[in-house]
C-alpha cells in the first residue's frame, strides 16, 4: 500500500483537479472511442445487411461453407478471455498484481489460439478457392452474391482480427506493467480501458459469428 | 477515495463474472442448437440475432461495467448502436423500395418482390446458385459478368 | 510565429509565446493554445492552396474551351480543390485553431482532457495532408473530393493516396473531437454550468459528437475503396454484385454530418460576436444552444438528399428530402435569435461585425436555396449543376469562412497581444464580401441555366456569366491577400490591444491577452454566466466610428 500512496500523486496529470476527475475523463475518452470502433465496423455491417437482403439464397447457400465447428470453438475461446480479463480487471482494483499478470497471460493465449483457428480456416477456404471478388474460384458453389458472401467474410473477420491482434498488443503492454506491481486501489485505470477494449473485440464477434456461420 | 465515480457497493465480483460467463455460454449453446434443428429461415435469423443481442447486452452491462458506470457511457453505446441501425435502415429502404434495375444484376428485387409489380420483365433468367459439392469441374466459373 | 523582440511592453509580459523558446518547443509542445497557433498556421497555408487552385479553375473557365489547361489537369484541379479545402481547411480550421484556443480559456480549465493525443492530432494532420498532396502530385486524382464509385475504382489516376491521406485526417479529426466531448464533460471550473457554457462551447460539443460519430464511417468507406482499386473484391461493382450507390449511402453518411462539421463551428464563432459587439446577451441562449445539438442530430437524417438522381428509390428521395428541411428549421432559430440579439444593442461596427452581417446573410440566402434543393423535383433540375457549387459555396466560404474570419479577427488581439490596422480590415471585409457575391451569384444563374459542374467547356451562352464569376473570384483572392497581410504585419507593428480591447464579457477575456502559458494561476469561479451586460455596472460602450 506504501507504494501505491506514493505514486497516486505523481500519475496526476498538471491539468486535473483530481484523480478522481482524471479517472473519470480516460474513462469517457475510451468509451467515445469504443464508438467510433462500432462506427467503423457498421460500414461492413451494413454492406452484409444490404448484400444479404439482396442475394439471400447465395448467402445462404455460402454460408453453409463456413467452418461452424471452428467457429463456434472460436466463440467460447472469445468469450471465456472476455471472462478472464474481468477477472483482471477485477483483482487489478485489489492490487493483487500477480493475478493480474496470469489472468492476462491466460487472455493472450486465447487470443493466440482465436488468431490460430482463424489462420485455419482461411487456409481452408484458400485451398478451396472461396475467395472474395474475382478470386472466388470454387466450382462447387456458384450464383449472384456468393463471392460478396466470401468478399464480406474476409473483410468482416480481417478487420475483427487484426483488433484482437491489437489487443492482444494491449493487453501484453498492461500485463508487463502489472509485473511491476503497478496496479492498486488507487490506479488500475489502464487495466480497466485495454479491458474494455478487449471486450469490444469480444462483442463485435459476437454479432460476426452467428451472421458469418449461421444464418 | 472514498467516493469514487461508481459507487462501492455495485461492484461485481469474481462469482457474478462467472454467472455472466455461464449465461454467455449457453446462450452460444441455444444458437447452436436452433441453428442445428434446422427450425426455418426466419426463426433462425430471428434467435441467432436475438440471442447476439442479448449477449452483447450481458458483456456490455457486466464485462464492461455499464452497471456501474456514469451515465454517459451509457448514452454513447447507446447512440452508437442507433447510428448503426440507422445506417443500416435508411439504407435499405432505399434498395428495398427501388426500380429493380437499379439495383446489381441478378439481385432478388428482379424477381418477384411484391413492390416491384409494374416493372417491365427482365431480359433473360439469372443464373440460379448452384450447389454441387459432388462435381466441381463442370460448372462455368463465375456468373456472368 | 515567434513576434520580434517590439519595443511595445506586450511581449515583455510572460506568455505562451515567449514561455519556451525553440521550433523544437513548439514541435513537442503540448500546450492547447500553442496548439491551436500551429493549426493556424497549417489551415492558413491549405486554404491558399486551396484558393490558388480555385483562381486556375475560374481562370480556366474564362472561356468556353480550352484557356490554360487541358481537360485532365481541370478534373485533378478541382479534386484538389476540394479535397484541400474540405479536409485540409474546413473540417480543422475552426475546431483545431479556435476550439483548441478557447474551450480551456473558456470553461476555466488549465488544458484539454488528454494534451498528448491533442499534439497527436496535428501530427495526424500533417501526415494525412503530406500523403495526399504527395498522391496527388504522383498521380492527380481526378474523381472529385466525393471519390464515387465506380469511377474511383476504375480511374487510371492514383487514387489509393489521396483515400488514405483522408482516412488518416479523419483519425486527426476524431481525436480532436473526442478530446472535446471529455474536456467540456470533466474539466469546467465551479460555476461554468452547462447553462452557463459560451454558445461557442455549446457549438464545438455538437461539432464533436459529429466527430466522433461519423469520421469512423468514411474512413472505413475509403479503405474500401481502396481495397476495390488494389484487389478487386467487388463491393461497389455491379459485375460481382455489388451495388456503386452503397458507396453514396455509406458517404454521405458521414459527409453529410461533415457540412455540419463545418458550420456548426461557425455558428458557434457568430454566437460569440454578435454578443459582444451588440453589448447585450444572447436572446434566447437555450434554444441557441440547443439548436446546435438539434442540427448534429437532424444532420444525421439527411445524408439521401444527395442521391435524389442517383438510382435512389423515389419513395426514400422522398423521406430524405423532408427530413432535409428540419434542419432549415434549427438553423431558423439560430438566426432569429442572432437578429435579435442586436435589437436594441449598442452596435459597435467593427471588421469582426461587418464579417457577421455578411455570414448573415450569407447563410439566410444559401440555406434558402439549400431548401429549395431539399425538393425532389426542384433537385432533379438543379442536381450537378452550378446551382449546387453556388448553394454550397454560399454556406461553406460565405458561411464558414466569413465567421473565421470575424473569429480571427474578434480574436486576434487575444491570441497574439496585437491589433491589426481596422481601416484596412474593414476594406478587406467590404471585398472579399462584394467579391464573393460577384463569383457565386452568376453561378446560381448558370447552374438554374443547365450549365454542369466540373465541366472543363461550355457552350458560348454561358460566356458573360462565366467571366463575371471569375472576375469576382478575383476579388476574393485579392481580399483574402489583404487579411493575411494586414495581420502578419500587425504581429509585428500592430499597436499593443491591452487584456480586453472590445470590452467584451466572455469569459476567454478574464486571462491577459496574450494568455500566459499557464491558464489560470488559480481556478477561477463563476457566478455569473458569458456576456451578461445588461446586469452588473454599466457596459462601457466604445463606439469604433
Amino acid at each position: 500500500m506504501h507504494t501505491e500512496a506514493a505514486a497516486a500523486p505523481s500519475r496526476l496529470a498538471h491539468h486535473f483537479p483530481d484523480m478522481k476527475t482524471q479517472e473519470h475523463a480516460a474513462r469517457m475518452g475510451m468509451w467515445l472511442f469504443l464508438s467510433t470502433e462500432i462506427l467503423l465496423f457498421a460500414v461492413l455491417f451494413t454492406a452484409y445487411a444490404l448484400y444479404r437482403f439482396l442475394f439471400p439464397v447465395g448467402f445462404e447457400e455460402a454460408s453453409r461453407l463456413a467452418h461452424v465447428a471452428m467457429g463456434a470453438t472460436n466463440t467460447v475461446v472469445l468469450i471465456t478471455s472476455s471472462l478472464t480479463v474481468a477477472l483482471a480487471i477485477h483483482y487489478a482494483r485489489q492490487g493483487e498484481n500477480r493475478k493480474v499478470v496470469g489472468l492476462l497471460a491466460v487472455t493472450i493465449l486465447f487470443g493466440v489460439t482465436f488468431m490460430v483457428l482463424k489462420g485455419f480456416e482461411y487456409h481452408h477456404h484458400w485451398v478451396d478457392g472461396q475467395l472474395p471478388g474475382r478470386f472466388y474460384s470454387y466450382s462447387g458453389l456458384q450464383g449472384p452474391g456468393v463471392s460478396m458472401y466470401f468478399a464480406l467474410y474476409f473483410l468482416m473477420t480481417g478487420l475483427h482480427g487484426l483488433h484482437v491482434l491489437i489487443g492482444m498488443g494491449l493487453l501484453g503492454w498492461v500485463a508487463w506493467r502489472a509485473t511491476r506491481n503497478e496496479f492498486g486501489p488507487g490506479y488500475s485505470t489502464p487495466v480497466e480501458l485495454s479491458g474494455l477494449y478487449w471486450h469490444l473485440v469480444d462483442l463485435i464477434w459476437i454479432f460476426l459469428f452467428p451472421l458469418l456461420y449461421l444464418l | 477515495m472514498t467516493a469514487t465515480t461508481h459507487s462501492e457497493g455495485k461492484h461485481l465480483g469474481p462469482a457474478q463474472y462467472v454467472m455472466v460467463w455461464v449465461a454467455l455460454m449457453v446462450l452460444t449453446g441455444v444458437t447452436l442448437a436452433v441453428w442445428k434443428a434446422d427450425l426455418g429461415y426466419s426463426a433462425r435469423v430471428a434467435v441467432a440475432l436475438g440471442v447476439a443481442l442479448v449477449k452483447a447486452a450481458l458483456v456490455a452491462i457486466f464485462f464492461m461495467h455499464l452497471w456501474e458506470e456514469r451515465g454517459v457511457a451509457r448514452l454513447t453505446l447507446v447512440v452508437a448502436g442507433l447510428l448503426v441501425l440507422l445506417l443500416i435502415g435508411l439504407t435499405l429502404v432505399d434498395n428495398a423500395t427501388r426500380f429493380p434495375y437499379a439495383n446489381p444484376p441478378y439481385s432478388e428485387s428482379w424477381k418477384d418482390a411484391p413492390w416491384q409489380k409494374d416493372a417491365p420483365p427482365m431480359q433473360g433468367e439469372p443464373p440460379p446458385v448452384r450447389v454441387t459439392p459432388a462435381d466441381r469441374s463442370t460448372h462455368p466459373a463465375g456468373h456472368a459478368p | 510565429m515567434s513576434p520580434s523582440p517590439a519595443s511595445s511592453p506586450a511581449y515583455q509580459t510572460p506568455n505562451y509565446l515567449n514561455a519556451v523558446k525553440g521550433v523544437g518547443s513548439w514541435l513537442t509542445t503540448l500546450d492547447h493554445k500553442r496548439i491551436g497557433v500551429m493549426y493556424l498556421v497549417l489551415t492558413v497555408l491549405s486554404f491558399f492552396l486551396g484558393g490558388v487552385f480555385a483562381l486556375l479553375l475560374r481562370i480556366e473557365l474564362v472561356t468556353p474551351g480550352p484557356t490554360i489547361m487541358d481537360a485532365m489537369t481541370y478534373n485533378r484541379m478541382f479534386t484538389l480543390h476540394g479535397v484541400i479545402m474540405i479536409f485540409l481547411f474546413m473540417i480543422p480550421a475552426i475546431p483545431g485553431i479556435f476550439g483548441n484556443f478557447f474551450i480551456p480559456l473558456m470553461i476555466g480549465a488549465q488544458d484539454v482532457a488528454f494534451p498528448r493525443i491533442n499534439l497527436l492530432s496535428v501530427y495526424l494532420y500533417l501526415a494525412g495532408a503530406a500523403i495526399a498532396v504527395w498522391g496527388m502530385i504522383q498521380g492527380g486524382t481526378d474523381t472529385g473530393w466525393t471519390f464515387y464509385t465506380p469511377y474511383s475504382t476504375t480511374t487510371v489516376t492514383t487514387v489509393a493516396p489521396v483515400l488514405l491521406g483522408a482516412f488518416i485526417l479523419g483519425m486527426g479529426s476524431i481525436v480532436t473531437g473526442l478530446n472535446f466531448i471529455v474536456t467540456v464533460h470533466t474539466m469546467r471550473a465551479p460555476g461554468v454550468t452547462w447553462m452557463r457554457l459560451p454558445l461557442f462551447v455549446w457549438a464545438m460539443y455538437a461539432t464533436s459528437v459529429i466527430q466522433v460519430l461519423a469520421t469512423p464511417v468514411l474512413g472505413m468507406t475509403l479503405l474500401l475503396v481502396a481495397f476495390e482499386r488494389v484487389f478487386g473484391f467487388g463491393i461497389f461493382d455491379p459485375a460481382r454484385g455489388g451495388d456503386p450507390i452503397l458507396f453514396q449511402h455509406l458517404f454521405w453518411f458521414y459527409s453529410h454530418p461533415a457540412v455540419y462539421i463545418m458550420i456548426l463551428p461557425a455558428m458557434g464563432v457568430v454566437s460569440e460576436v454578435v454578443q459582444t459587439f451588440s453589448r447585450k446577451n444572447m436572446f434566447g441562449y437555450k434554444a441557441v444552444a440547443f439548436s446546435s445539438l438539434g442540427i448534429a442530430f437532424v444532420g444525421f437524417f439527411v445524408w439521401g438528399h444527395h442521391l435524389f438522381t442517383s438510382g435512389q428509390s423515389t419513395f426514400a428521395s422522398g423521406v430524405f428530402g423532408v427530413l432535409s428541411m428540419f434542419v432549415g428549421l434549427f438553423t431558423a432559430i439560430k438566426v432569429f435569435n442572432w437578429t435579435a440579439t442586436m435589437y436594441q444593442g449598442a452596435i459597435q461596427v467593427s471588421a469582426p461585425f461587418v464579417y457577421f452581417m455578411g455570414f448573415l446573410y450569407f447563410l439566410v440566402f444559401g440555406g434558402l436555396t439549400g431548401i429549395a434543393l431539399s425538393t425532389v423535383s426542384l433537385d432533379v433540375h438543379w442536381q450537378d449543376t452550378y446551382f449546387v457549387v453556388a448553394h454550397f459555396h454560399f454556406i461553406m466560404v460565405g458561411g464558414t469562412i466569413m465567421a473565421f474570419l470575424a473569429g480571427l479577427h474578434y480574436w486576434w488581439p487575444k491570441m497574439f497581444g496585437r491589433m491589426y490596422s481596422e481601416r484596412w480590415a474593414l476594406a478587406a471585409a467590404v471585398l472579399v464580401i462584394v467579391g464573393f457575391n460577384a463569383t457565386f451569384i452568376p453561378q446560381f444563374l448558370l447552374g438554374n441555366m443547365g450549365m454542369p459542374r466540373r465541366y472543363y467547356s461550355y457552350p458560348e451562352q454561358f460566356w458573360p456569366l462565366n467571366v463575371a464569376s471569375t472576375a469576382g473570384a478575383s476579388l476574393l483572392g485579392l481580399g483574402f491577400t489583404i487579411v493575411l497581410v494586414y495581420l502578419v504585419v500587425s504581429l509585428v507593428k500592430g499597436r499593443v490591444s491591452g487584456p480586453n480591447p472590445w470590452n467584451s464579457r466572455g469569459y476567454e477575456w478574464n486571462t491577459p491577452s496574450p494568455p500566459e502559458a499557464q491558464n489560470f494561476p488559480e481556478t477561477p469561479v463563476h457566478d455569473r454566466g458569458p456576456h451578461e451586460y445588461q446586469d452588473g455596472p454599466a457596459a462601457e460602450v466604445k463606439h469604433a466610428h
